[in-house]
This record gives structure tokens, C-alpha cells and sequence, in this order.
């Protein structure tokens, strides 16, 4: 059985719980085993705290990765903002030895230091590596009557020369997943385009906006929910969709599911095991 | 470009241009090591789905804490802290 180090973060631990229980649960059922970083913190931010400071953005993420290598397995994350750091980071320092050298006596005042043995992986590549077959075989209930709209975000393809998930223009690797638990996935023209939430704090207006052109052409095609890796873009998607609805006299109801959360459901996990009961948007005809 | 606009961002918030937003989260990082804050419902919700109440990150770890603030004051971040400022 494969063994991983799972890198939590903040959002999952902190906001999303049922996202961190039904994802141990799913992947153990496929036969991936999850262990702690003891000690971790935030990645941190891939957008907010490298756009501060990008010394302290490297050194913290090198902190991470190094508690990780302890472990002497590859990192697991739930999250593609701390997978868009954790790979980024472990690249420029494996592949940049002055940087690795200027990180490396940071670290030694902490008495830690990077090595670059371990590598940094989504849960949506290791559910898309473990394969359609396995999939297939493990699918107890085929979510056939679902239409999925595929919404990638913006951090777990690009950028891919360092990512290496997908193609970073046409990313099908949700869409296969998908089809492999039995739902029908839809293409729609904006699949690219950012759900929004990484300028909310900045500019609520811009976000809301973002937002309503999704979902607005989501509403477009025969998608009857949306399906997320990232849990930033699932609470943009779940909460926001509200927000939407007040501000332009319009309304969006999608059902949003993170990644695991479809996997659960195919794999017999009931709804309430999945967290269904914590989303804002209702989800109905799950059953 | 994206590089660039990183190194402008860098430099916008050294001579004190950073959104307030934003430096909550660099003091939210200072102080607890993390981003979003373990409230009691989510303790309280991690009880209930079978998780352990608080996972063992640097929220639950003193020493894991001072390694992260050492980190951010050896590097300058903790500085931009001091400056209450805020010039959009």
C-alpha cells in the first residue's frame, strides 16, 4: 500500500473538515495510506504571502518541505494553493543551488535543512494515477444521472513546466475522473477562467463579477453541479454562488463538490459521510 | 511577467503599499503559524467527523510556532508587521 505524508494547510484543517475526512476515507478505500507532518504550517499562501515577501514565502515553504522529507515520503495535498507552493518551492530549490544554499542557512538556525528528495503531488494526479480501471472496479454507485461541470482553478495546472498535471490550456484530468465514476462531463466555453476568489480581499466587486460570468455560462449548458480540486474555489463556488444571486437578481444553485466528495459518493460513502449537510447550496438527487 | 509583477509587489510593500487585507494574513501567519483561525466550531466539527480536535500542526506546537516566527524575522516579513500604515 502506497504511503503518503499529507500536507493539510490551513483551509481544509480549519473550514472544510469533512473535505480532510471523506479525502482519508476515500483514498484508504483505494488503497493509499496517509500520514502527519507533525508540525507543519501554513504553505503559505501561494498569492498573498509571495506577493509580500517572497524570502519569507520560500523559507517557510522549505520549513514545510523538510518536515516532510522527514517522513521519507512524497507530499499528498488537498489543496491547490499549497500544492502550487509546495511544488514551486521544492523546484526552485532542487533545481537552484545558490537559492538552495541561501534557504538552506535559514533553515540551519531551525536546525532543519532541504534536501530535494521528496516530491510534492495533488490528490487529483494520485486518483488519476491510480486509474480508470481500479476506479471502475471500486464504483459501488455510478452517479449517472450527473452532468459535471469541471472546474480546474487556476493552481494545479500552471504553471505546467514545473506542475507537469496537464495540458495548462485544456485540462481533462477531473473530466476523466468523473466519467470514471459513472457521471457525463460537460464542456463549457469558460472552463479556464478563474473562479475569482484570489482577489477577494482586494477587490470584492472584481471577485463577485468573475463569478457571475462562470456561472453564467454555466447556466448555458446541461451541467446540473460543479466539481472542484480546490477548496478555495469550492467555498467561492458554494458560498459565493449566494452572494451572486443577491447582488445581480439572478440565481445559481449548483451543487459543488470537492474532488473526493464525487469519489465518496461513487464509492458507497452516504451523504452525511461525505459532509453533504455542511455545503451552503443544497445538494439534491444524490441519493 | 509574472516575475516581474512579484518583484513589484515585493517592492510596493517594503515602502508600505500593501492592501490591509493582506497584512492581516502575514499577522495571522506571525501569531499562529496559519492562515485561518481553529475556531470552537471547528473543533467541535472535527470531534464530530472523527478527526482529532486540533491536527498536530504548528496551531498545537509552541516550538513549531517560535521555528516559523524565526524564520519570518530572520527574513525581514515580521518587520512589515510594525508598520500599522497602510497606503493604497
Amino acid at each position: 500500500m502506497k504511503e503518503y505524508a499529507l500536507f493539510l494547510g490551513c483551509l481544509i484543517p480549519a473550514r472544510l473538515p469533512h473535505i480532510e475526512a471523506i479525502s482519508i476515507k476515500v483514498l484508504d478505500k483505494l488503497g493509499i495510506k496517509t500520514k502527519d507532518i507533525i508540525d507543519a504550517s501554513c504553505c503559505p499562501d501561494p498569492v498573498v504571502m509571495k506577493s509580500l515577501d517572497f524570502n519569507s514565502w520560500l523559507a517557510i515553504a522549505a520549513r514545510n518541505l523538510s518536515l516532510a522529507e522527514e517522513t521519507g515520503s512524497d507530499i499528498l495535498t488537498l489543496c491547490s494553493g499549497c500544492f502550487s507552493t509546495l511544488s514551486k518551492a521544492n523546484h526552485l530549490l532542487k533545481y537552484n543551488d545558490e537559492l538552495k544554499g541561501e534557504v538552506n542557512k535559514l533553515l540551519s538556525e531551525i536546525n532543519r535543512g532541504f534536501s530535494g528528495k521528496i516530491n510534492v503531488k495533488h490528490v487529483t494526479e494520485i486518483i488519476r494515477d491510480i486509474g480508470k480501471e481500479t476506479i471502475e472496479q471500486q464504483v459501488q454507485k455510478p452517479l449517472k444521472h450527473l452532468k459535471v461541470a469541471s472546474h480546474p482553478g487556476c493552481h494545479l495546472v500552471r504553471p505546467s513546466k514545473i506542475l507537469h498535471v496537464d495540458d495548462p490550456n485544456v485540462p481533462t484530468i477531473q473530466d476523466e475522473i468523473v466519467s470514471w465514476v459513472g457521471a457525463k462531463p460537460v464542456s463549457y466555453a469558460l472552463k479556464m477562467l478563474c473562479c475569482g476568489v484570489g482577489i477577494k480581499m482586494v477587490d470584492p466587486e472584481a471577485n463577485l463579477s468573475l463569478l457571475r460570468e462562470k456561472l453564467a455560462n454555466l447556466k448555458e449548458t446541461e451541467a446540473n453541479c460543479i466539481v472542484t480540486p480546490c477548496p478555495f474555489c469550492f467555498i467561492q463556488f458554494d458560498k459565493g454562488q449566494k452572494e451572486v444571486s443577491r447582488k445581480f437578481g439572478e440565481s445559481y444553485t449548483f451543487p459543488v463538490f470537492y474532488i473526493t466528495e464525487l469519489l465518496g459518493l461513487a464509492l458507497g460513502f452516504s451523504p452525511e459521510e461525505v459532509g453533504l449537510h455542511l455545503h451552503t447550496t443544497p445538494i439534491k438527487e444524490v441519493e | 511577467m509574472t516575475d516581474l509583477m512579484l518583484a513589484l509587489r515585493n517592492l510596493a510593500t517594503k515602502e508600505g503599499y500593501a492592501p490591509a487585507p493582506l497584512k492581516n494574513v502575514l499577522k495571522a501567519l506571525f501569531e499562529t503559524g496559519h492562515e485561518f483561525p481553529f475556531t470552537g466550531y471547528t473543533r467541535k466539527l472535527r470531534r464530530e467527523l472523527g478527526l482529532s480536535e486540533i491536527p498536530p500542526l504548528t496551531i498545537s506546537s509552541p516550538k513549531a510556532l517560535e521555528e516559523v516566527q524565526k524564520l519570518m524575522k530572520t527574513t525581514g516579513a515580521s518587520h512589515l508587521l510594525k508598520s500599522s500604515e497602510v497606503k493604497n
